[in-house]
């Protein structure tokens, strides 16, 4: 058969294509590409939930205090140790294996855990505070790596497991597909966060002491605001935050040592990609993240995160105080 | 004149033959009294000093699934050894060091041999952490057992004359060799007429070799065109904690196994995720490790059904305790000690001490005094004892010389009540013999894959033949 204007090449890719069409069984079943799709939105909600948690303290913290506080995933992986390593077993031997109590609990618990720890190291982010940037790199990092010895002489250095809510939880399926439960609990639990704390940076009294600080903290203690008062709040709700994720992040995973790492270099992109000290930067950072990481899976898996570093790279060129940065919050 | 013999002479004779030769006799077992053993060595005072042993085993982080048993195996034999009165009566002492990145570890060996003066070393994991410690070894002249740390590299390429080094653990090569040939056997791969292949690795020398070794086994057994590769992703080793990506993209490419050599932590997050996507049920996972060390951790409600590979190693149930008591015996000894149940890394740390102690005892029958550790190598090399997993070989000429063989096992996973985690159901032993480099063979290696074992299968196997 001549098929007129295709030329030889063409030609060939036609039948080629042809064949494709014919004989590959995956054509026919639209459906299924359809629920591959929703699989995958699904997943890129769930990645930027968990990254967002993180990424918000540290953005908050920044903003506030002006410390990059490279020290913030150990408070996530605090969280995630907590629970894996003791709290699921407490919470266990009081609620038994009734769900709603083990979904709703160990966040809690991992935040007042990670909320009570940050309140002893908050000395010391007041006295880096103010000081130079590798004076506050090298003490924030430091502190990480301190973090991640208090894991292995508390829990050991196995990984540890808490996945009886997550298994609890079960799966729903769709048609011949399944999707984890749990994972949907974590994207809610996250987007009521994120609303709780909107209102409360931006409806509340103590949400404008907050953001008042960030944009001029001299100026705030002129008008009288309680300027260590305001510090305490933020890494007070900055740890909170942390923990919260953690807690609610680790029934899907297992705790081991030498996450703090590497959440670190994640929610790092997070913010450079979305805005250091802003609020929506971390939201719109942990989206583009998560986003990218799922392309990079589809269509070059052996790329892994570099598609990530790439894009960071372009933004930190093209505008280099972030997508959300520049306007505050 | 003829004479003749009397009743009488005969008589004589009769009693004169039966002294003689009673006589005779006699003095032939004093004579073979005196012949027989080896003129006796002058025997040389042992001295009285214990052996220092030294261990190196992650203890820490996603490694640490496999360290620490490795640590506990080395530890039983070295109590087992002196509570029996020593190597020659001398006791064997020892000291533990952390495995961590190859710079790190290489400083902890060099610790150990030049401060702590160990007389024998028994440790590693990690295929990144052998490289950088062989050649360390060859130059500080100390005796070393490498546990695993298998890459196919250390022997072809980085030591490929060792003299102080040796390997317990079977080559990586032969972990996706014979994972895949337990794929293709126990799920009958052969009958059909194509098979879709998802792979999933981790990012590092190890995830590589086996993802390059199961591919070609597949595609000489199978044949090339029944065989297609829809997805391959090499996520970071313990450095991913949500797979969900990556099961969601396994899915849609509908393969009907998934080869993986995730372990560790890796296996865990992976496994656990995958259940709640329904992956299991989709497509037969072919793994050729998850189930060779820690299974009471690392593969608890592991999805039955599935192909469980031990590296093409050891598992505890086999061989069975009824008809190979060594392993029984281990297997309770190690259980009593430790309260869990051993494993592959255990098993070789295990075999590593007991292959020293056969040495020294084989020099000394020799020689006629604790031998110096040229005469242990000598006396190592071509060596066969039985270890739990059955007997194993040290080879003595190239390639792959000082590297230990045994024949592995690939199983299918099922849950075990009585143990409480997923064990090897219906296991079919792969020897060794058929699916690694013999000795001798002069080949180089693959440019692509790197290793001898690569470019053997392609130059030697035949296409469509099962060779087990």
């Amino acid at each position: 058969m001549h098929i007129a204007g295709l030329g030889k090449h063409g030609e060939k890719a036609w039948y080629q294509y042809k064949l494709i069409r014919v004989y590959n069984p995956r054509e026919t079943i639209d459906m299924l590409e359809i629920m591959d799709l929703l699989v995958r939105i699904y997943n890129i909600f769930f990645g930027a939930s968990v990254l967002f948690l993180i990424a918000v303290g540290l953005n908050i913290i920044y903003g506030v205090m002006k410390i990059v506080n490279l020290a913030h995933p150990a408070f996530f992986v605090l969280g995630c140790y907590t629970i894996a390593g003791t709290g699921m077993g407490v919470m266990i031997n009081i609620f038994g294996s009734s769900i709603i109590p083990l979904l709703i609990t160990p966040p809690l618990l991992a935040a007042f855990v990670v909320a009570v720890s940050s309140l002893l190291i908050f000395p010391l982010f007041l006295f880096i505070s103010g000081k130079g940037d590798e004076v506050q790199l090298l003490i924030t990092y430091g502190l990480l790596l301190i973090f991640e010895d208090i894991f292995r002489l508390i829990w050991g250095s196995e990984p540890l497991r808490a996945s009886q809510p997550f298994e609890l939880a079960g799966s729903l399926s769709i048609g011949e597909y399944l999707i984890p439960v749990y994972n949907i609990y974590v994207i809610i639990s996250a987007l009521v966060i994120a609303l709780i704390l909107w209102i409360f940076l931006f409806k509340s009294k103590s949400g404008l002491l907050l953001r008042a600080s960030s944009m001029d903290i001299e100026m705030a203690a002129a008008l009288g605001a309680n300027v260590k008062k305001v510090l305490l709040l933020t890494v007070l709700i900055a740890s909170f935050l942390a923990g919260l994720g953690g807690g609610l992040f680790i029934p899907s995973a297992s705790a081991m040592l030498g996450m703090s790492v590497e959440f670190l270099v994640l929610a790092f992109v997070v913010v450079v990609i979305g805005g250091l000290g802003s609020f929506l930067g971390s939201l719109v950072g942990a989206f583009i993240v998560s986003v990218l990481r799922t392309i990079t899976l589809i269509l070059f898996p052996e790329l892994e995160l570099a598609l990530i570093y790439i894009v960071a790279i372009i933004i930190l060129t093209l505008k280099p105080e972030g997508l959300g940065g520049g306007k505050k919050w | 004149m003829s004479k003749k013999t009397g009743r009488r002479d005969f008589l004589k004779g009769l009693v004169s033959g039966l002294v003689v030769g009673g006589i005779a006799g006699v003095a032939g077992t004093e004579i073979y009294r005196g012949l027989a053993p080896p003129p006796p060595p002058v025997r040389e005072e042992i001295p009285t000093t214990p052996i220092k042993a030294g261990i190196q085993a992650y203890l820490t982080g996603g490694g640490a699934l496999w360290g620490k048993p490795m640590m506990q195996g080395a530890i039983l034999a070295i109590e087992e050894i002196n509570e029996r009165g020593g190597i020659l009566g001398r006791k064997i002492e020892y000291v533990v060091k952390s495995e961590t990145s190859p710079e790190e570890t290489v400083r902890e060996y060099r610790t150990l041999v030049l401060d702590e003066k160990i007389d024998f070393y028994v440790g590693l994991i990690s295929s990144s952490n052998t490289p950088a410690v062989g050649p360390v070894a060859e130059e500080l002249q100390t005796l070393t057992f490498f546990v695993d740390g298998c890459t196919d590299f250390l022997f072809e390429s980085v030591v490929p004359d060792p003299r102080f080094c040796f390997r317990i653990t079977n080559i990586q090569s032969a972990d996706g060799v014979a994972a895949a040939i337990g794929a293709i056997k126990l799920l009958n791969l052969t009958e059909k007429d194509k098979v879709r292949i998802a792979h999933i690795h981790p990012d590092y020398a190890y995830g590589r070799n086996a993802h390059a070794h199961m591919q070609i086994t597949f595609e000489k057994v199978l044949g090339k065109d029944r065989v297609e590769v829809v997805y391959e992703a090499f996520p970071g080793l313990f450095k991913i904690t949500d797979f969900s990506p990556y099961i969601t993209e396994i899915i849609a490419n509908r393969p009907d196994i998934l080869a993986s050599s995730l372990w560790g932590a890796d296996v865990v997050n992976f496994y656990k995720q995958a259940i709640g996507y329904g992956l299991f049920e989709k497509m037969k996972y072919v793994s050729c490790i998850a189930h060779a060390a820690s299974p009471a951790e690392a593969v608890k409600d592991f999805p039955d059904g599935h192909i469980a590979g031990v590296h093409a190693n050891y598992f505890f149930l086999y061989p069975e305790w009824d008809k190979y008591p060594i392993n029984k015996s281990f297997v309770n000894n190690y259980y009593r000690r430790w309260g869990t149940y051993p494993d592959s890394p255990s098993e070789g740390a295990y075999v590593a001490v007991y292959l020293y102690k056969n040495a020294v005892e084989k020099a000394y029958t020799m020689i006629g005094r604790f031998p110096e550790v040229d005469d242990i190598i000598r006396a190592l090399e071509g060596m066969t004892i039985y270890g739990p997993a059955g007997p194993i070989h040290v080879r003595a000429e190239k390639p792959n010389k000082h590297q230990c063989y045994k024949d592995g096992i690939v199983g299918i996973s099922k849950y075990d009540p009585r143990f409480g985690f997923s064990v090897l159901d219906k296991p079919i032993v792969i020897p060794i013999s058929k699916i690694t480099v013999p000795e001798g063979w002069e080949g180089t290696p693959d440019p692509k894959a790197g290793t001898l074992a690569y470019s053997w299968i392609r130059e030697t196997w035949r296409e469509g033949v099962v060779p087990v």
